[in-house]
């Protein structure tokens, strides 16, 4: 048979890649500038995808659910620099306000350090596509949610409606929250307590985060959540009433009522809970690692494989030959090495140990931010970034300028890390060709960083601000003008370097977490270990919300079936995700436009 | 049997933790400082705050005088007194407390010293071991025995007809994908571009929600007959096969007929790999 009219069916296009590129540099510039002000950043697949939508499907009367998968990959991925940039970088420039001798780094060195991470924590997913999207099937919630928006126009109108509703609701409830007729935190135990006259302990929580994204984030991942949420329960309603009970959390003078065991709460958080679950990150990973190489090595050999068979058979490869992979680490590495070269300070040799461990640790938090994000959407950026940090800062002998550059690369690349991977199982759930989004990354990864650099140098160099642009002790914050940025995640590096400089590094707990972390790997449950060290690193209001939704998923799926939750409950989850997504950014802008924070 | 494995993993994960929480005695100790720290750096705020307020009552007080405003002296008085109420709620908390009794008396520069007088990391380590070291070292055991109880368990599982991998049909499931995509192709090997497509896309629907889903479901059996190296073969290639067919439905519904028979294509070969992939994992058994 022969077709009348053959059009092209486009995916990797010249529109389609553009539009992504536009978007993710918009993107970048104001979700460096609302980080430097709310201290959290916003998810960018979601909004990509339906500015594509809209423009490409419905101006431009393009038909290509992949073409808009290209470009909200495009999107999001140049926008991840933002967030692992702003985490970080602003920390090195308030510390320069009072210490002459850290504004000597060179604006090199931190291009050099921001390309090499968006470039390393792409070449490391490649391998790992297979493994945990394929074989360990992590959940992505948001890429399920930006998938089932994308195949909407082929879904039937109940799905739409579904995907509609649950949007709508999420918007709603988010609304309220913003506005103050919904609280924030629902306290259901201690609210009927305090009316009965009991009271419990804000170490004892029972607070659900009021957050349909979390709720859909649980409703997505069912049984497979589970052990983040029996985590959270080991931390909060067992470990902790031990803890205290037990005199582990006592001051050394007399503290009363609700200062006593808000400190405890702190304490037990800070002190306690919170590095013992990184380190169960860290062993969870490492111990994946191992268990996951054979598959890896597989992976790498079927890449090479396929690349053959493609050449001999004329056709397009579904995924990029190994040389790409190898090709962009050895650069991304180099990059790395140059810049931790550049570092005032930093000799050759330090500066080869500095891009060897950076590199291996980034390996290794890109796997914990992928694995937590594929299993929760939740990732914990922070604490691993203060974990490359502390170990740059060790291996450095202090030098806190080439532990932060060296940081920023680490922060932007796991970030990418996970954002890439969402893509990955988005486009896996769509049809998309791996090869494609990975291209498509790999050319424009250096955008962002570039975008994020100058936009922050931009506010922090601003007319008239004497002494830094943002942060606590900037003009515009000490005035308490509207224009300040308070920048509250530079802050916390910023007492986690004061905190490396007084000896307060959590190694007992790093290091018995790991060990626990790997132990517990051994157990066959997919991620458990990453899961409960998650479960301990988050306050307890967001894992109880999302082990709510894994336990409707299971409840749901005994009465309804599985088909029920593939045909009703994925888009209604997706609805919740995408909905809350968009509301709050629209809230966000909205308050900075009027001139509130 | 797998009863033992999960309560040695639950206790084991309590007892370690557990363990794994406590603080070494000089990191105890210098924590429990931070509490009352932080009381007197917020009594020595509210005091600095309660005197400036005062200072700004008395100018208040003067220009009032001067012009006879004395709605504005009222305000600035009231607001004094505001200040003034809350540094002394805050005074009231120190003296609970007992710092201000303490002997040798304690200023905040005494207290943050004492708060940051942590243990070196290696020492810091050590003292945790002594403390910590055995519920947590009993807890990892425990772990470690009954995580190797349940692999056992699992495996076993695996190779029993009636439980184990063999009640995942991997084949039969095979053979009834395969099936329905013969009947696809040939209702769509005359479709045109931009032709009619849903009751196509709806069985694709079934073949995935009622084959697909339950068979990934079920992949842990799997893997727990053939091992991680060998099953990750051949679920590669299905899960390939499965990309292509998402990208089927993909192209049906932009109504681009071409590319959804060039990917029903792939994927129908991706599953005959599949098939041959199982085929070498179970002679890889057998022998």
């Amino acid at each position: 048979m022969g077709d009348a009219r053959v059009r092209p069916y486009p995916e990797l296009s010249v529109i389609g890649v553009s539009l992504g590129a536009l978007q993710g540099v918009v993107m970048t510039a104001a979700f460096v500038y609302i980080a430097l002000k709310l201290g959290f950043g916003l998810p960018g697949s979601t909004v990509a995808a339906i500015v594509g939508f809209t423009l490409l499907r419905g101006v431009l009367r393009r038909k290509s659910i992949v073409e808009n998968n290209i470009n909200q990959t495009v999107a999001s991925g140049i926008n991840t620099a933002s967030s692992g940039l702003v985490f970080t970088l602003p920390a090195l420039l308030l510390l320069s306000v009072d210490d002459a001798s850290l504004r000597d780094y060179p604006f090199a060195a931190l291009i050099f350090a921001t390309i090499a991470g968006s470039l390393m924590g792409i070449v490391l997913i490649i391998p790992l596509r297979k493994q945990m999207i394929e074989i360990e099937r992590l959940r992505f919630p948001s890429g399920v949610a930006v998938a089932t928006l994308l195949r909407s126009p082929g879904e039937g109108l109940s799905q739409g409606m579904l995907l509609l509703g649950g949007g709508i609701l999420a918007a709603i409830v988010t609304v309220a929250v913003n506005m103050g007729f919904l609280p924030g935190l629902f306290d259901p135990v201690s609210n009927v307590a305090a009316l009965a006259g009991l009271d419990i302990p804000p170490w004892v929580p029972f607070a659900i985060a009021v957050s349909t994204a979390n709720l859909g984030a649980g409703l997505l991942s069912g049984k497979g959540g589970l052990p983040f949420f029996f985590g959270g329960v080991l931390a909060w309603w067992v470990l902790a009433p031990v803890a205290v009970n037990l005199g582990w959390v006592e001051p050394s003078f007399d503290l009363q009522g609700s200062t006593l065991e808000n400190w405890r709460y702190g304490e037990l958080y800070g002190s306690m809970l919170r590095p013992l679950g990184i380190g169960l990150l860290i062993g969870g990973a490492i111990a994946g690692i191992f268990s996951a190489a054979p598959a890896v090595v597989g992976a790498m050999k079927s890449l090479a494989a396929a690349a053959k068979a493609a050449k001999e058979s004329g056709a397009s490869p579904e995924e990029l030959p190994p040389a790409w992979v190898y090709g962009g680490a050895i650069g991304a590495f180099i990059l790395l090495f140059i810049s931790a070269y550049l570092a005032p300070g930093v000799e050759l040799g330090g500066a080869l140990l500095i891009a060897v461990v950076g590199s291996i640790w980034l390996g290794v938090a890109g796997i914990i931010v992928a694995t937590a994000t594929g299993h929760t959407d939740i990732s914990p950026l922070s604490g691993l970034a203060l974990i490359a940090v502390t170990l740059m800062y060790f291996l450095t002998g202090g030098n806190v300028t080439a532990s932060i550059i060296v940081g920023v690369a680490i922060c932007i690349a796991i970030n990418q890390c996970a954002d890439m991977m969402s893509d990955l199982k988005t486009g896996h759930l769509v049809g998309s060709r791996p090869r494609d989004q990975q291209i498509a990354q790999l050319l424009l990864c250096w955008i962002g960083p570039l975008v994020a650099l100058g936009v922050l140098f931009l506010l922090w160099y601003m007319p008239g601000a004497e002494g830094g642009g943002f942060g606590p002790e900037s003009i515009a914050c000490k005035t308490g003008a509207a224009d300040c940025l308070s920048a509250p995640q530079a802050d916390a590096l910023q007492s986690v370097v004061a905190a490396l400089e007084n000896n307060d590094s959590a190694v007992d707990k790093y290091v018995g977490g790991a060990m626990l972390g790997g132990a517990l790997s051994i157990f066959p449950i997919g991620g458990i270990a990453v899961l409960v060290g998650l479960a301990m690193y988050l306050p307890f209001d967001i894992t109880l919300g999302y082990g709510l939704g894994c336990m409707a998923n299971m409840g749901l799926q005994k009465d309804f079936g599985p088909k029920f939750i593939g045909r009703k409950l994925v888009p209604v989850a997706a609805g919740f995700i995408v909905g809350e997504a968009l509301i709050q950014l629209a809230w966000t802008l909205g308050k900075l436009a009027l001139g509130g924070s | 049997m797998r009863i033992l494995a999960w309560l040695l993993l639950i206790v084991g994960v309590g007892l370690a933790a557990a363990g794994g929480t406590v603080l070494g005695p000089q990191m105890s100790t210098a924590r429990s400082y931070t509490g009352p720290l932080g009381v007197a750096e917020e009594a020595m705020s509210a005091l600095e705050s309660a005197h400036a307020a005062h200072a700004s009552a008395m100018d208040v007080l003067r220009h009032a005088e001067r012009n006879g405003d004395n709605t504005t002296a009222q305000k600035g008085v009231q607001e004094a007194t505001a200040r003034l109420t809350a540094a002394r709620a805050t005074i009231a908390d120190l003296q609970a407390t007992g710092l201000l009794s303490a002997s040798p008396p304690l200023t905040v520069s005494t207290l943050k010293a004492a708060s940051e007088a942590n243990p070196p990391p290696l020492e810091r380590l050590m003292e945790w071991l002594s403390v910590g070291g055995p519920w947590w070292g009993a807890g990892l055991l425990m772990v470690v025995v009954g995580a190797f109880l349940e692999r056992r368990h699992v495996r076993a599982q695996s190779r029993n007809p009636t439980t184990g991998a063999g009640a995942v049909d991997f084949l039969g499931t095979l053979d009834q994908i395969e099936h329905a995509l013969d009947a696809v192709a040939a209702q769509i090997a005359d479709l045109e571009m931009d032709g009619a497509s849903g009751p196509v896309r709806d069985e694709l629907d079934r073949v995935q929600d009622e084959l697909i889903t339950p068979l990934v479901d079920g992949r842990m059996q799997l893997a727990a007959r053939h091992g991680n190296a060998m099953f990750s073969i051949y679920f590669s290639a299905f899960s390939g096969a499965e990309r292509n067919l998402a990208r089927v439905w993909s192209a049906l519904t932009d109504g681009h007929s071409v590319v959804a028979r060039e990917s029903l294509a792939r994927a129908q070969a991706g599953l005959k790999e599949a098939r041959a992939g199982w085929d070498r994992a179970e002679l890889t058994l057998e022998s």
